[in-house]
């Protein structure tokens, strides 16, 4: 095997981004740690069975991804929080002044993107994921991503929006 | 032909300095806004945005210390492999082991990487994700009586405390092969069967687990979300998670 897929390098390089991706999913710090653990157990289990070094990427993000809809679907432990109106067709909104954001109000604006949509949003912004590695990660078709990303990326807009029209973001 | 709004709304996908350049829609998109002017700038303020809103989703924080502990708690399986990529060295290890063996210095216990630390943390890790309850039942004798069934740690005995919780029902669950015993109860009164559990329970064969606690004298560590006791007595191995504290705890005892 690929010394690169060696469990340790593996931990290094992807620990973080995966941490991310499952906090915004769990929105929980000990969920999310628990879900990036479960990935590397799994991956330590059945890694071996990946040939092509060039998808580790796509497949740990994948099994966090199954591990996330597993226990939701056992447990239903992770909050599941529903913009109102979200279904509709988003119009897109005009750009927000970038320099009023901080990471605590975009990590809380993202934890109230409907889950569908926050999913491939996070996945967009964190590891610059392609559309077809989204597509692959999340097992949906490419078109779905899309669909998904945009209305993500405007309910995220439309939040932070209201949240700075509220005076909620520091400048 | 695309419109300024077509363009608009496929730009909203668009990340600079990504390979979303190369998509047809939004190459055509930006070569849209190139002869726009309302848009270019749009699109300007589209970039400097979505710069810092990927900025400020990889500062999410990471907890110290997490790398440590997957790499800690590394599974068994993992190191097996890295063995297996040296067939000979293997092959050496294997002859050296079986001569240990046949000089009985070697017992049939289990590895250290099987050790209770990670027994521990992941057993809570199971009760804290979800699990299938395999039968739901308040009756302390029915789960008992579901358990000898199903050949899991049997003639296992509650302490005085946690004779009085409230069953809600039991599963079992896999630690290398061994069946593990998860008894569930709900700490916050009485409840339908099934209902949910914030207090857990479990029980395995103790030569299971290396480096178990010695005796019936409780260790308590916090895991994860849970405070938990561990102790041997009778040749099996308890451990019981709940949340709160140190003192939350010693009362089912």
């Amino acid at each position: 095997m690929d010394a690169s897929l060696d469990f340790e390098n593996l931990v290094a390089e992807y620990y973080q981004p995966l941490y991310r991706f499952a906090f915004s999913l769990a929105r929980d710090e000990a969920d999310a740690c628990d879900l990036v653990q479960q990935t590397y157990y799994i991956w330590a289990a059945k890694g071996h069975q990946l040939r092509d070094a060039s998808r580790v990427k796509t497949w740990l993000f994948t099994t966090l991804y199954r591990e996330f809809l597993e226990s939701k679907r056992r447990g239903s432990r992770f909050q599941h929080v529903e913009l109102e109106a979200a279904s509709e067709e988003l119009p897109a909104a005009p750009p927000l002044p970038a320099n009023r954001l901080d990471t605590a109000h975009v990590v809380e604006a993202l934890g109230q993107v409907d889950e569908t949509y926050r999913a491939p949003v996070t996945l967009f912004y964190l590891q610059d994921c392609s559309y077809n590695e989204i597509a692959e990660i999340l097992e949906v078709p490419l078109g779905t991503v899309k669909s998904r990303l945009s209305r993500g990326l405007a309910q995220l807009q439309q939040l932070l929006s209201r949240d700075i029209a509220a005076g909620g973001a520091p400048s | 032909m695309m419109t300024r709004e077509e363009a608009q709304r496929t730009l909203l996908l668009y990340r600079p300095g990504t390979s979303d350049a190369e998509e047809p829609d939004i190459a055509e998109a930006l070569n849209f806004a190139k002869q726009d002017a309302e848009l270019s700038r749009w699109l300007e303020q589209h970039c400097a945005q979505q710069s810092i809103l990927r900025e400020k989703i990889r500062q999410i924080p990471v907890p110290v210390g997490l790398k440590e502990q997957i790499i800690s708690e590394r599974p068994k399986l993992a190191r097996e492999r890295v063995t297996q990529r040296v067939i000979a060295m293997a092959l050496a290890v294997v002859a050296v082991l079986f001569v240990c063996w046949r000089a009985g210095l070697i017992g049939n216990g289990p590895s250290a990487d099987e050790n209770f630390a990670v027994y521990r943390t992941r057993m809570i890790s199971a009760a804290l994700r979800g699990y299938a309850m395999d039968f739901e039942s308040s009756d302390p004798a029915k789960i008992r009586e579901y358990l000898v069934k199903e050949k899991v740690a049997k003639n296992y005995e509650l302490p005085n405390g946690l004779q009085k919780a409230v069953a809600t029902g039991c599963a079992v669950e896999d630690w290398d092969g061994t069946k593990v015993a998860l008894l569930c109860f709900s700490d916050s009164g009485p409840q339908s069967a099934g209902g949910k559990s914030d207090l857990w329970l479990f029980v395995v064969d103790r030569n299971a687990v290396k480096e178990a606690p010695a005796n019936d004298t409780p260790q308590f560590a916090k895991v994860n979300k849970l405070i938990t006791a561990s102790w041997s007595h009778g040749g099996k191995l308890y451990l019981l998670g709940s949340f709160g504290d140190e003192q939350a705890i010693r009362r089912w005892f």
